[in-house]
């Protein structure tokens, strides 16, 4: 068991306990399957590859175009690119200073470094490819165990998903922190799209550009509305939408590949709805890989969960650690 | 194998698939008419029996509503207290209610709830 910000994680390697022996006949199978209580004992990645259902990629129109290079996974900055990265003192106490003085309310300020900064990564790393380069778990997951093609549209589109994860618990934060995190994260990649496209991809015109982006706009706004119908209603609504804009409409993709994304997604979302808005917009969250299996947690664990934060937040105690932010909820 | 417990499979399948409700609106692809489709048809022949039945098994997981029950949600991110009406609005316009008036449309844009 992996302890993991805080919630239970549990990974399992063992074989789907619904996958039936064929011998039985299926009206006695029913009856059997019908009193195996739901439990959820695999990881969305290895219930996706025991699939052996014979399924052709999707047919591109056009053949994506390769990134032709590699630009800074964030930018440049040394803030950003960094990790090693300290400001020098008397700059951070100046700045301590100012926001002490000023009385600068930091849970708005720190949309920027975490929702703009931190959750866009997040957001971006998820089905992040280069040519001849190695793959991360998630990628892997997308790309290669649920087949679908590697290109700069569907990285937008695994980018969107995670994207829309994300602002379901924006949401739930206090209006104006939420509406703020947002927008930070929505901005940020966008414009990290437009880089891309004439970074990357070698896309000349900038109408052409803009072009794409309207695009991937409208896409947005259509893929948040079915994936917020599904969060509201069942299942098989969430996976209908899933279907549509993941894995493109193909008539050919593999229901229990469905399947394992949308435990992906509401695994996500568990654990999100298990951590507090502090924790939240201080950036603590980071997506749970596909090969990990989330485990609901007991009252008595949520509640234990809630005091280390508490103890951990009590350290926190700079002006520009100030936060309104609940510890709650 | 048999050929009748294969059919069967397939029977189930297509009766689950018909089972499933009708989109709220009309997308580019509908999900109950294109696997509806593909399971009339020649689509399936070369797939395995087991392996029909782990596609009906997953699909009726997904009807059952089996990851919606497991990760159940609070009312904190359902209804959530930066905009609590905000999924009754979407589900309600969705429904073809036509609760939306041109000052509440106005009211979200300008306040963005």
């Amino acid at each position: 068991m992996l302890l993991r910000k805080g919630i239970s994680i549990y990974r399992y390697s063992c074989t789907r306990g619904l996958s039936s022996k064929s011998a039985i006949l299926m009206s006695k199978q029913n009856d059997i399957l019908n009193q195996i209580k739901h439990e959820v004992v695999e990881s969305p990645a290895s219930m996706a590859k025991e699939s052996k259902m014979p399924s052709k990629p999707l047919e591109l129109k056009t053949k994506p175009r390769k990134p032709s290079k590699k630009s800074a996974f964030k930018s440049d900055n040394k803030i950003e690119s960094d990790p090693e990265f300290k400001m020098a003192d008397w700059k951070q106490n100046l700045g301590q200073w100012i926001i002490k003085i000023f009385n600068i309310d930091m849970d708005r300020s720190r949309a920027g470094p975490v929702a703009g900064s931190q959750y866009f990564g997040e957001c971006k790393r998820q089905g992040l490819y280069y040519p001849n380069e190695p793959l991360s778990p998630t990628a892997r997951f997308f790309y290669e165990t649920l087949k679908l093609p590697m290109s700069f549209s569907q990285h937008f589109q695994i980018t969107l998903l995670h994207y829309w994860i994300l602002s379901v618990r924006m949401r739930a934060m206090p209006f104006k922190y939420g509406r703020n995190f947002q927008q930070k994260l929505v901005d940020r990649i966008f414009r990290d799209m437009e880089l891309r496209m004439a970074d990357e991809l070698n896309i000349k015109s900038n109408r052409i550009i803009e072009n794409h982006l309207k695009d991937f706009h409208t896409q947005m706004l259509g893929a948040v509305l079915s994936y917020d119908e599904g969060l509201m209603t069942d299942d098989i609504t969430l996976a209908t939408a899933l279907w549509r804009n993941v894995f493109n409409g193909n008539p050919d993709a593999d229901m229990r590949h469905i399947e394992a994304l949308v435990g992906y997604v509401r695994g996500q979302l568990y654990v999100l709805n298990k951590m507090t808005d502090r924790e939240f917009g201080f950036g603590k969250f980071t997506f749970v890989s596909p090969e990990e299996v989330v485990k609901p947690i007991t009252r008595k664990q949520e509640e234990e969960l809630k005091r280390r934060a508490k103890e951990e937040f009590a350290k926190y105690t700079l002006p520009s650690q100030k936060s309104v932010l609940s510890l709650d909820e | 194998m048999s050929g009748g417990v294969r059919t069967e499979i397939i029977e189930k399948t297509l009766s689950l698939l018909k089972s499933l409700p009708k989109e709220r609106i009309k997308h580019y692809a509908s999900f109950k008419d294109v696997q509806l489709q593909k399971y009339s048809g020649d689509a399936i022949k070369n797939v395995s029996e087991k392996e029909l039945e782990l596609q009906y098994i997953a699909l009726r997981d997904l009807v059952n509503d089996k990851y919606k029950n497991y990760y159940k949600l609070d009312d904190k991110l359902l209804k959530p207290k930066g905009n609590p009406q905000y999924y009754d609005r979407i589900l309600s316009e969705l429904k073809g209610e036509k609760k939306e008036t041109f000052g509440s449309a106005m009211r979200t844009v300008l306040f963005g709830k």
